[in-house]
């Protein structure tokens, strides 16, 4: 399990370095060969990972609501003072102590699965589109994907903002070196706009692992540690409301949360195809990805006070303002870039909804927008590949001369707006019915993105796609028009056949982050007011039979509809009703969801 | 009379690795002119000769240093203890860099003196972190100076090169003079030149007697020793002189007179401020708003300034302001738990002399015997004609830039961590609040212009892609430095525990 851990890290790792070295010798054709040899392995790495993973004790008590699995950790360096300095306070304090944690828990391995099939994806399309330097692109590629994964399996803060600041690098070169016309400017704003917020995200890091350091904890930036310590002795409420204000600037930069947003066509649109899908699939995911890992455990009082308002109205205006920018869109691939602001939307919507629905569905949301995303700038890119424009209006009735790709487009279109029976509806709905139990009105105002998603959508398809055949004027010395190659379906169909699987049966999925979205949503469990306790459990008892989904919240601000495991205070007196509803419970979210309640319905 | 020998073989024995560097710089100086005949003609190859002795030279006392392991010794003219070790560590290996930097920057004929006179400034950088006596200290700060003006004129000989030289000359002697006004000073309080005799002395009087007296003091030796570290407003000369200087006097400059001010700053501020504890940097309130405004201020002019610079060289001086004042912060802050801005500081010194040398190194190595990399212009393409190089001094920009896995950022988040652990209040803020929030200000300007050459170097195509270039003769002491440079900053991040264990 270790070193199958490790070995995804070092695998992509260790290609890209023999990529970067070899790359005056290396042809094209070795170079790409190599590559997909590299990203292949470390996609069977991931899934034999996570069939290791089934193995691992899920249940039991828990003693912090961030906790891997399974975990490695080596020892980084530490910070103390020369015992000489016997006088001052110095040698009293504890050392602060580094250390590398990598572990694997039920959200990570989900995402490090999606990683490793969109790099494998990213590879096959760049196969032919990627001539210059073929080997550094690759190089670049693997590279992103061990940051990636470094990102995901971090289970300690530095070690997290070291991977989290290191995929600006590659993905720089991605743009910079093979992007479009803009790709310079593109670049560069990409990397100031990202590497600007998450310096703040450090100064914030940074002062939260000097207070836990003050209060005596031995690893300061380990996350479970932290984690539980927060649970533990609460920090002050304006102290959580700083540190949460700064740590989530480079995390919503990154989504990218509303006003923040405007990195991310421009990069979008100027990166290769591969770069986009990495972008889209994963980057995007880093942000959303740090609040539901840092923020949201450890700062429960900031995310009710001020990241719930916050968040949710940014959200809102992401969703509704990205889906209007999309429709206004004549460049597909920038209408899916602005679809993404609205899809992320609904993910940061979820996660703020701060219980179990919410946060089950933002992590799917999570997973689904990077496949299906994913999957959409991979057909963008084939049909660039194919025409050298990406224009609307330049671009008419491609069905007749691409059925398989139109076909393919149309499926992975319907996954994104949402089709029930598809992946994107599973996502959406959980993270809006999450949502509508803490604060429906924000529920509501979302649910119109899903209508617009709907509308650009499919004016996008219907332009591109169906009607008079337009295309645009074909050179003589090209090679004709050709549909689907073999490569690209392998890249495109296992990501649609994962679009079709979530939709139909999202309960494996959900039963495997069950467990460590539970866990966060204990730390705000804790939170209630004891009457409302009461109201929660009654509700989660309601939830456990699993006959009314849609229990009337006894309060709009703060029901706890599934039930949590422990937190910590709890695991200690096991409450009967608690214990019950433990049991009844393991699949609650995935029944509920697998009956499909036509109520959200647009 | 055998005491006094007695004396003399004591004092010198804590300084052994000086001794044999001396031995070398003597060598050089006496053979060198021999082997040049009275017209200045000098048998081809000769520098490399030079080179290897001044290396043997500097592995000898390196071995010295390093077998004799960190002593505690104190007294008479010279002391031993853990910051000595870890300057003399910092100074001897940053010198084997700097040696080959220098290798081809110097013609045949001058190359003896060239290497005397780097070894001597190295030699007396050790000096000054030995010194535990007011007189000592100054003539070990001279030892730097003295060579380092010689080196200037040495290593480029043009009107622009002189320029650049009388002008480092003319302030710096004007600094000297200040530092030592600041020494006479303390000798006033104190009646002594000798280390621990003044803090004996300041700590048995009246309390607050002299206090005015000391705060002179501690302003001047600030002024004066500022200087050397570049920090503003005592900046003005490093861009002119940066500009008008070679390659390897570049690389020099931004790293050594660093050290060096450093140094002798967490020597004799706690003097000057009559702190009490022998080797802990405590800075008073007053002494942490003078270090501190100071400190904000270098980074911000430095950064600032930097944005806009056309000339390479110009451009890595204000870069090295701007680190001036990013390692000012750790001596604003001084010895507080749980993490010492001193010891934040020296770790910092070692990751930026890696990587400023990495990219003066990689600069020459870029070009060879051919006219030297300078204007920015000069980097585009420079990816696809030599990648290798390309991507290393990369590697050297992100790690000034202080992103990760370079050694740069873990120096910026010691230095994080150290600022923001300072308690002290000024008014209703927290001073390390306020300067752990300029850095990342800092932190975020400075990406700019980093981010600015590596674009320049891999998204831009070649200025003339069809001009003949003509072969180019590979340059291979610089680029082994600029190897040594950027896989050792990678490697400082991945395994820092053993600095910090040194500096400790």
């Amino acid at each position: 399990m270790s070193s199958l851990l490790l070995s995804l890290l070092f695998v992509p790792l260790a290609a890209a370095l023999l990529l970067l070295v070899g790359r005056s010798f290396l042809s094209q054709g070795a170079a790409r060969r190599f590559a997909l040899a590299a990203s292949v392995v470390t996609l069977l790495l991931s899934l034999s990972l996570g069939n290791e993973f089934r193995h691992l004790p899920s249940g039991g008590p828990r003693l912090s609501p961030v906790e891997p699995r399974h975990a490695i950790s080596y020892h980084w360096f530490n910070l103390n003072h020369a015992a000489s300095d016997t006088n001052s306070a110095a040698a009293n304090a504890d050392p602060l102590n580094f250390s590398f944690v990598f572990g694997v828990d039920g959200i990570s391995l989900t995402l490090i699965v999606l990683t490793a099939l969109l790099t494998v994806s990213g590879v096959l399309i760049s196969w032919e589109a990627i001539r210059d330097r073929a080997s550094g692109f690759y190089a670049c590629l693997l590279l992103l994907e061990a940051a990636l994964m470094g990102v995901f399996m971090a289970f300690d803060l530095v070690l997290f903002y070291v991977f989290f600041e290191f995929t600006l690098v590659p993905l720089f070169f991605m743009i910079g070196i093979w992007g479009g016309p803009e790709r310079r400017y593109a670049a560069i704003k990409f990397f100031l706009y990202t590497f600007a917020g998450s310096v703040v995200t450090l100064l914030g890091l940074v002062s939260l692992v000097l207070a836990a350091s003050s209060a005596g904890i031995a690893t300061p930036t380990s996350l479970p540690a932290l984690a539980r310590w927060a649970v533990e002795h609460p920090l002050k409420p304006e102290w959580q409301i700083a540190l949460f204000l700064a740590i989530s600037v480079g995390f919503m930069v990154k989504v990218p949360v509303f006003p923040l947003h405007t990195w991310l066509p421009l990069a979008h649109v100027e990166a290769p195809t591969a770069g986009s899908v990495m972008l889209a699939g994963v980057l995007l995911k880093l942000g959303t990805f740090g609040l539901l890992r840092i923020c949201l455990p450890l700062f429960p009082h900031a995310c009710q006070t001020v990241g719930v308002p916050l968040m949710a109205i940014l959200a809102v205006a992401g969703i509704i303002y990205g889906s209007l920018c999309a429709l206004a869109q004549r460049d597909i691939k920038k209408l899916v870039a602005y679809s993404s602001v609205a899809h992320l939307g609904f993910c940061v919507l979820g996660l703020f909804a701060l219980n179990s629905a919410g946060i089950s569905g933002g992590v799917l949301q999570m997973i689904n927008h990077g496949l299906s995303t994913g999957a959409l700038f991979l057909l963008v890119g084939m049909v660039y590949d194919r025409y050298h424009t990406r224009q609307l209006d330049d671009l008419g009735g491609l069905a007749a001369r691409l059925p398989l790709i139109a076909a393919i487009f149309v499926f992975i279109t319907m996954s994104s707006i949402g089709l029930p029976g598809l992946n994107g509806f599973v996502g959406e709905y959980l993270s809006l019915v999450g949502m509508f139990r803490r604060e429906p009105i924000y529920a509501v105002l979302g649910t119109a993105g899903v209508v617009l998603g709907a509308w650009y959508m499919l004016t996008m398809l219907q332009h591109a796609f169906f009607g008079q055949l337009h295309e645009p004027l074909h050179g003589h010395g090209e090679p004709p028009i050709r549909d689907l190659t073999f490569r690209e379906a392998v890249a495109v169909v296992p990501i649609g056949a994962l679009c079709l699987w979530i939709g139909v049966t999202p309960g494996p999925l959900l039963e495997i982050i069950r467990p460590d979205v539970d866990a966060v949503v204990a730390v705000y469990d804790e939170y209630l007011p004891p009457n409302e306790r009461v109201a929660a459990k009654r509700g989660r008892m309601q939830d456990a039979v699993g006959r009314e989904h849609f229990a009337p919240a006894p309060s709009g601000t703060a029901f706890i509809p599934m039930p949590s495991p422990r937190a910590p205070k709890i695991a200690s007196l096991p409450h009967p009703a608690l214990e019950l509803a433990r049991v009844e419970t393991p699949s609650s979210s995935a029944s509920a969801t697998r009956l499909s309640p036509p109520a959200t319905e647009r | 009379m055998p005491e006094a020998i007695a004396q003399i073989r004591g004092t010198a024995g804590l300084i052994v690795p000086e001794i044999i560097l001396l031995a070398a710089v003597c060598a050089l100086f006496f053979l060198g002119p021999l082997m040049v005949s009275g017209s200045g003609e000098a048998p081809a190859g000769l520098r490399n000769r030079w080179g290897w002795l001044s290396l043997f030279a500097l592995a000898a006392a390196w071995f010295v240093w390093y077998r004799g392991g960190p002593a505690d010794v104190r007294g008479g003219l010279f002391q031993l203890d853990g910051l000595v070790w870890y300057a003399r560590g910092l100074t001897l290996s940053t010198g084997f860099l700097l040696i080959l930097v220098l290798w081809n920057q110097i013609d045949d004929s001058h190359a003896a003196e060239a290497h005397a006179c780097l070894l001597s400034i190295l030699m007396g950088a050790n000096l000054v972190a030995a010194a535990n006596d007011l007189i000592a200290m100054f003539l070990a700060l001279e030892l730097v100076s003295i060579p380092t003006y010689v080196l200037l004129y040495l290593g480029r000989r043009d009107r622009i090169g002189g320029e650049a030289t009388l002008k480092y000359f003319l302030l710096s002697i004007f600094s000297s003079a200040i530092v030592l006004y600041g020494m006479t000073w303390v000798y006033g309080v104190a009646g002594n030149t000798n280390f621990t005799a003044i803090r004996e002395i300041l700590a048995a009087r009246v309390p607050h007697t002299a206090d005015g007296l000391l705060e002179v003091a501690f302003a001047l030796l600030v002024a004066g020793l500022c200087f050397r570290i570049a920090a503003v407003p005592f900046h003005f000369y490093a861009p002119d002189v940066f500009q008008g200087t070679t390659a390897s006097n570049a690389a020099l400059l931004s790293l050594v007179p660093k050290v060096v001010g450093f140094v002798a700053l967490i020597r004799l501020l706690p003097l000057a401020s009559a702190s009490e504890s022998w080797q802990r940097l405590l800075p008073e309130f007053n002494a942490k708003l003078l270090l501190g405004s100071l400190a904000v201020v270098s980074m911000f002019v430095g950064n600032l300034l930097a944005l806009r610079q056309k000339h390479l060289y110009r451009l890595m001086a204000y870069s090295s302001i701007a680190h001036a004042g990013y390692m000012l912060i750790g001596l604003t802050v001084g010895d507080v738990a749980p993490v010492s801005g001193r010891e934040a500081l020296l770790f910092y010194l070692a990751t930026y002399g890696l990587m400023t040398i990495g990219v003066f190194a990689l600069l020459h190595a870029a070009t060879g015997d051919r006219p030297p990399l300078q204007a920015d212009d000069d980097l585009r393409g420079l990816a696809r004609q030599q990648p290798m190089n390309a991507l290393l001094l990369a590697v050297c920009l992100f790690s000034l830039t202080g992103l990760p896995p370079t050694a740069g950022f873990l120096g910026k988040f010691n230095l994080f961590l150290a600022a923001w652990a300072d308690g002290t209040m000024i008014g209703e803020r927290i001073i390390g609040h306020v300067l752990a929030i300029a850095l990342a200000i800092n932190a975020a300007i400075s990406a700019y212009y980093y981010l600015r050459l590596v674009a320049l170097m891999f998204l831009e195509p070649a200025a003339q892609p069809d001009a003949p270039v003509a072969p180019l003769r590979f340059a291979w002491a610089p680029w082994v430095a600029g190897v040594a440079c950027s896989l050792g900053s990678i490697a400082i991040f991945i395994a820092p525990q053993w600095l910090w264990d040194s500096i400790r």
